[in-house]
Order: structure tokens, then C-alpha cells, then sequence
């Protein structure tokens, strides 16, 4: 057979992501269901406005309302788990052996794969993003306490909620590619990139604060995902869009490598 | 390609679509292949829901998607149902007079003896045989006459006369080789012997196989190790 084109690789990988039922309606519920929370957070926060003390009117951060740290898991643990199923789906059910007889250059079949799921997760995570924003500022601007996007902090939060996705998406497809397992590699998404990070707080070691920069979910809680940065101790943004930057692109790398080498 | 190697959670349609999509063949091969198989009607099931024959029709849809002038088949009559193997039979002799080149490894004998021209018998690693079937048959034993009568002693003595090997079966029956049918007739009636039965045994694939591996095991059996 032939190497393939690679505009026809990511046809095939197009062809595979969406002829699993699971895929539509994990992109589909989990779309829904983040965006609800927004509705119903702001919805609380826009009937409690009266009773606000003037502390907390100051402090209100509309952002949060659309997109709170609960969002953020969901997105992260719903990419992360997609793009770990793509490919222990291939793994665990053997298809990977017909895949890579199909096509033998397994590095652009992975690329390709790699491709798709980051641009299918990044639409997606557009969408969530701009959604609960959009939803929120909808509701709240009754108050006068909404944000615009043309505040370049404000861009920079809703560019990061956005960029959950990918970056948890890839990281999954890498773990999903080291484990070959549906379960662990899925229990191994949840824990590396919600669940251990958040038992990380900013404390008085700078050495452990410089090792929490390094982690996605970290630095969007303490920088990218809030519009006022005012501690120095924590994360810089360009130190922020780095790490985001490191995990898919380590993944990435890790995947191209494990599934050259290993024999399937 | 194992047929087995495939994922449940798709259809028929969509599995062998994002096969041929990858190789940039066109998608209308889809329906073509499903069609050449008889899965035309479960194109939109699951195949998790698939039995291991409808797997292996899959798989052979998939090995014909590309339209190779060479074709590779490791045991595709497994968990066939009898219609199937018949299909699969025809199918490996018109896609053989299309000018392609059909190999099927397999173990079942009798089922090569229907299907195939030429032979390669391969015994741990080695290439034992490569003939065509009718050149691999004759090695087996030579042909034998299965032959009954109520007087085995006297007709056993006429025909080892003659030069024949005899060898009683117990009771009325004789194996003899060595004669044709019907010299064996002849002589039987020449003597005024009764006979039951006269049927020529011709050796079957799966006796020449077993003779030639049996052979090839004794052989290395003596080697000194």
C-alpha cells in the first residue's frame, strides 16, 4: 500500500475521531453542560448583586462567573480523556496493528492524529470558552459588571480557557500512548492534570513555586485564568504560556517516539 | 491484517472508510467491497455486534479495498459458516482467473484440496514442498484398492503372486497395492473368487501432508544435536 498522503492521513483520523459515537457526545454534553454551570454561576451572582457587602462588589470577578475552576477540570478532564481515547481505543482493541499495516509510516500517522485532536479540542475549547463568556456577560451586564474583550487581560483569560483543551488533549493522547490501557490512562489523565495540581498552593519555598510553574492547570489558577496578576511570586504570564506550551509539545513527542519503537 | 484488529464501537461503513481514506482511495470502494462480501445490508451495524464470520468477511473487505494484484489470506476460512466457505471458495478462484496472485496459509486440508493450484508446505521454517497439487498428491502413498471378499487367504496369495503387496485389514477386507482396480477384478474372476467390494483409493492431501512432515520429523529426529 501507499505512505499516504497526509492531507489523506488526517482524513482517516477525521474518519475515526468522529465514527465513535462517544466522541459527539462527549464534545457535544460536556460543551453543554460547562456552559449551563456558566448560566446558573452568573445567574446566582446576578440575584445576590443587592445583597453583595462593598468588599465583595470590589472583588467580584465576572471571569469567574463564566468560567470558574470547576469548569476548568470538567475541560481539562473531558480533552484530556478524548484525546487519551484515541488512541487506546486503537491500542486496546488491536485496531492500531491494521492502522499501521494500512499505512507503515507510523510518524505521520501520529502526526496526523496528533493534528486532528488538537485542532477538533481547540474548536471546541473556542467554543466553551467564548460560550460561558458570552452567556455570563449576557447576564451580568444587567448590573453594569461586565467585562469587555477588547480589555487585553480579559482576551488573554478567555484565549487560556480556550487553550484547556489542546493542552490537556495532547497531554492525554501522550499518557494514552505510554499506558495502552483505557483505565489507567484515563484515572492517569484526571490525576497528572487536575487532581495533583490542586493540592498546589503558592507557598513560601520559591524552588517548589518554580516547579508548580511548570503545570498547566497550576498556572492558569494563579495567572492566565485571572484577569489582575498582582503577586510577583507567582508564575509570569510568558512563564505561564510556556508551560502550557511544554506539555502538548512533550507529549507529542513522547507519542511519536513510543509508537515508532514499540512493537504493536 | 487480523480480521479481529478492529474497533467495536464503529460501523462496518465508517471502519473501512477511514481505511480507504487513508490510502486516498475513493470512498465509493466502501460500498463496493461491503457489496463483494455480503455485509452490504450491515454496513451501518457496530461490529462489536458482529459474529467472527462477519469479521472475516470485514477483514476480506478491507484486504480487497485497495484492488492488489496480490492477495495474503492467513486462515480466512476461520468461523466461517458453511455458505461462507463456499462464497470465500469462489471468491479465491475468480479473484485467481482475474490475474491476481492468491495465497492462503491454512491448515485445513480437505479445504485446500477444493481451492488451490500450487502448494507451499512449510515444517519449522523450512520449505518442505512447492508444487501444484496434483505433483504434491501423487507423493503421498501410491494409490491403494480397498478390496472385500469372503475368501481373503486364497485371493491374498493370487495377488502377492502377481507382485502385488497385500495387506489384510481383518475380516473380508484386503488392501493391495502394487495392481490397478482392474487387474485385481480380472484375476479375481480368473480364479472364480467372489468379491464385495473394489474401490481404488487414491491418497489424499491431508495422508501426503502428513507423510511429508511425518518424513521431515524422522529426518531431524537422527540428526545428532
Amino acid at each position: 500500500m501507499t505512505h499516504g498522503r497526509f492531507r489523506d492521513l488526517l482524513a482517516a483520523e477525521w474518519i475515526k475521531l468522529w465514527s465513535l459515537r462517544s466522541t459527539s457526545w462527549l464534545v457535544g454534553l460536556g460543551t453543554l453542560a460547562i456552559v449551563a454551570f456558566a448560566l446558573q454561576n452568573s445567574l446566582d451572582a446576578y440575584n445576590g448583586w443587592p445583597g453583595f457587602t462593598a468588599m465583595e462588589k470590589a472583588r467580584f470577578n465576572p471571569l469567574t462567573e463564566a468560567f470558574s475552576g470547576l469548569s476548568a477540570s470538567m475541560l481539562m478532564i473531558g480533552a484530556g480523556s478524548l484525546g487519551a481515547l484515541t488512541i487506546v481505543g486503537e491500542y486496546a482493541t488491536g485496531l492500531i496493528r491494521t492502522t499501521l499495516v494500512a499505512v507503515p509510516a507510523r510518524h505521520r500517522v501520529v502526526t496526523a492524529k496528533l493534528t486532528v485532536v488538537a485542532t477538533v479540542t481547540l474548536v471546541t475549547g473556542t467554543v466553551v470558552s467564548l460560550g460561558t463568556f458570552g452567556v455570563s456577560q449576557a447576564i451580568l451586564s444587567g448590573h453594569g459588571v461586565a467585562v469587555s474583550l477588547c480589555d487585553p487581560a480579559v482576551l488573554r483569560v478567555v484565549a487560556a480557557n480556550a487553550l484547556l483543551a489542546p493542552v490537556s488533549a495532547l497531554t492525554g493522547l501522550g499518557i494514552g500512548a505510554l499506558l495502552r490501557h483505557t483505565a489507567a490512562a484515563v484515572v492517569t489523565v484526571c490525576a497528572a492534570l487536575v487532581i495533583v495540581p490542586t493540592f498546589f498552593q503558592p507557598n513560601v519555598h520559591q524552588w517548589l513555586n518554580d516547579l508548580y510553574a511548570l503545570v498547566p492547570f497550576y498556572v492558569w489558577r494563579t495567572c492566565l485564568g485571572l484577569p489582575q496578576l498582582r503577586d510577583p511570586a507567582l508564575p509570569t504570564v510568558a512563564g505561564s504560556w510556556a508551560a502550557f506550551a511544554l506539555w502538548p509539545l512533550a507529549a507529542a513527542v513522547v507519542t511519536l517516539i513510543v509508537v515508532r519503537r514499540r512493537d504493536v | 491484517m487480523d480480521a479481529g484488529d478492529v474497533h467495536g464501537g464503529r460501523t462496518a461503513a465508517a471502519h473501512l472508510r477511514a481505511l480507504a481514506a487513508g490510502n486516498g482511495l475513493p470512498r465509493r470502494r466502501v460500498a463496493e467491497v461491503l457489496e463483494e462480501v455480503g455485509l452490504a445490508g450491515a454496513a451501518r451495524r457496530r461490529i462489536g455486534g458482529f459474529s467472527l464470520g462477519m469479521r472475516q468477511r470485514l477483514g476480506i473487505a478491507a484486504a480487497l479495498l485497495g484492488d492488489p494484484p496480490v492477495l495474503l489470506f492467513d486462515e480466512p476460512i476461520n468461523g466461517l459458516d458453511p455458505e461462507g466457505v463456499r462464497w470465500v471458495r469462489g471468491l479465491f478462484r475468480r479473484l485467481a482467473a482475474e490475474k491476481r496472485t492468491v495465497l492462503v496459509s491454512s491448515h485445513l486440508m480437505s479445504e485446500m484440496e477444493n481451492t488451490a493450484d500450487h502448494l507451499v508446505v512449510i515444517g519449522r521454517g523450512e520449505l518442505i514442498a512447492e508444487e501444484s497439487l496434483a505433483e504434491f498428491a501423487a507423493r503421498g502413498t501410491r494409490a491403494s484398492i480397498a478390496v472385500r471378499t469372503p475368501d481373503p487367504a486364497e485371493l491374498a496369495a493370487v495377488l502377492t503372486l502377481e507382485g502385488a503387496a497385500v495387506r489384510p485389514d481383518g475380516g473380508e477386507a484386503l488392501t493391495v497395492t502394487g495392481l490397478s482396480a482392474a487387474r485385481v477384478g480380472e484375476l479375481a474372476h480368473q480364479r472364480r473368487i467372489m468379491l464385495y467390494e473394489l474401490t481404488p483409493r487414491t491418497a489424499s492431501l491431508e495422508q501426503a501432508f502428513m507423510e511429508l512432515t511425518a518424513d521431515c520429523a524422522d529426518y531431524r529426529a537422527g540428526d545428532p544435536r
